[in-house]
């Protein structure tokens, strides 16, 4: 369980503004599903983990983080023992002391001048179709940009075209974005975006941070050993349940029995069947795997 | 001052003049990082001091910061071990952790110098701050005025409903 703890590498995180709202929420998730019965080494990491969320709270700029912050701390009145309950929220009431201080005189921004819209498609190049999404409403010169033809051309392919599924002469000129819409409302597509940072690579086994710039140019994917995989996104439930390990591998063709230590295997198919995708352009099969099986299977079946 | 034969000094320096009338003098080296300044100075010789009327003293002192430090990582020195790609993104990781509206003038400025690995870089700040937040936090943090009538507001809420599933 501890080192399943650690390779989820929630202390990084948290130190990272933008994971810091879900690294939050799974150090929450954690703590009520496992404090209680951890080993003691695993029960001071996590009050460290605790710690250092309180602590990197004034680095943080916006309410869901504070929000965040606070739910964190009332997982920890409820789980904690008595001493490391009171510095816990010690420490947070410091932090919020810090950050209220710190907002009290906000600096005084400099009048910035509007991006030029080329500049704009440059930033835009690096965000995810939902931030994308979020950008066009922000006002009309960011909505041009947002809506670019080429910006939903790429992520399309990113994100559908793992063969082509759909060649690019099928798409009328400049209907990119009106594309990526249509293909969005059809559920199963829905679910490749990555809604959490999280992600699950069956073939690397190990749970993931959606972190760029490692997961440049092309969100979603693993590329460990020179190869790129495609891995799961994972749902807060499922992060907590991996470290619980109330999920173990099924029968599986590889053994890695060798971590799996705990016995339920009744309710590990609602974790690792989460997806079963076909793309039929080219009959590709990407199904999800029991944690041993170690491999997402390309079932070809024109071969 | 003359020591052209000394090979040390063989370095020659370029001034620039930012738009509040500082002057920076950078290595030539320092200054081809920037393809702007390149072409200014194959056409114009170093002597002529550059002045860069859009960008004030504190930004461009950031930009020289960059270039400085990329145009080291590309020497090889026999004494020094070379700086390895981990060494040089922490750097970079540093450099970008300023205000939003600093990086929005940085933007600005690599722009307009033409340092392409610096706009890289920075538009990739921009857009890791701009990622998570809500439209309403974007134009706080970054002064942009909502200028959609209510129309056109529902439009858009409508047109990206999918992300907020």
């Amino acid at each position: 369980m501890d080192r399943r703890y650690q390779s989820l590498k929630l202390r990084d995180a948290i130190s990272r503004r933008n994971d810091y709202v879900e690294a939050c929420k799974e150090l929450q998730g954690i703590l009520k599903a496992v404090y209680k019965s951890a080993p003691k080494p695993l029960q001071s990491i996590l009050y460290e983990d605790v710690v250092h969320a309180f602590r990197s709270l004034p680095e943080m700029e916006n309410k869901q983080q504070l929000e965040a912050a606070r739910l964190l701390l009332q997982t920890v009145e409820d789980v904690f023992p008595k001493q490391r309950r009171a510095s816990a929220a010690l420490q947070h009431k410091i932090a919020m002391i810090t950050w209220h201080r710190q907002f009290k005189y906000p600096e005084p921004l400099p009048e910035c001048s509007q991006l030029s819209g080329d500049t704009l498609l440059h930033v835009f190049e690096y965000l995810d179709p939902q931030s994308l999404a979020i950008a066009s409403a922000v006002c009309r010169t960011w909505n041009v940009a947002a809506t670019d033809n080429a910006l939903w051309c790429n992520q399309f392919k990113s994100l559908f075209a793992a063969k082509g599924s759909l060649e690019p002469q099928e798409v009328p000129v400049g209907f990119w974005y009106e594309t990526f819409k249509a293909f969005i409302d059809i559920k199963e597509h829905r679910e490749k975006l990555f809604f959490s940072n999280r992600a699950f690579c069956s073939v690397c086994q190990k749970v993931l941070w959606l972190v760029e710039p490692h997961w440049k140019p092309v969100k979603g994917m693993c590329v460990a050993n020179k190869k790129i995989h495609l891995p799961h996104s994972m749902s807060l439930s499922q992060v907590v349940r991996y470290v619980e390990r109330s999920v173990t591998p099924k029968a599986s063709d590889y053994s890695s029995s060798s971590d799996s230590d705990d016995d339920s295997t009744q309710n590990s198919f609602r974790l690792w069947q989460v997806r079963k995708v076909t793309l039929d352009a080219d009959r590709i099969h990407i199904k999800s795997q029991p944690p041993g099986s170690a491999r997402c299977r390309y079932a070809q079946e024109d071969a | 001052m003359h020591f052209q034969g000394s090979p040390n000094m063989a370095e020659k320096r370029v001034k620039l003049i930012s738009s509040d009338n500082d002057e920076f003098e950078v290595d030539e080296a320092v200054a081809f990082e920037s393809e702007t300044l390149r072409n200014m100075i194959q056409d114009t010789g170093t002597n002529v001091p550059i002045s860069i009327p859009n960008v004030s003293s504190d930004i461009l002192a950031k930009v020289l910061e960059y270039c400085s430090y990329h145009a080291e990582t590309m020497e090889t020195h026999d004494d020094k071990p070379p700086i390895t790609d981990a060494q040089i993104r922490e750097w970079d990781a540093d450099f970008v952790d300023v205000h939003p509206a600093t990086l929005y003038s940085l933007i600005l400025a690599a722009n307009y110098l033409n340092i392409k690995n610096l706009l890289d870089l920075i538009c990739q700040a921009v857009a890791n701050n701009i990622r998570g937040k809500t439209a309403v936090e974007i134009r706080k943090i970054l002064h942009i005025q909502d200028d959609f009538t209510y129309e056109e507001e529902m439009e858009i809420r409508r047109e990206t409903k999918w992300a907020f599933d």
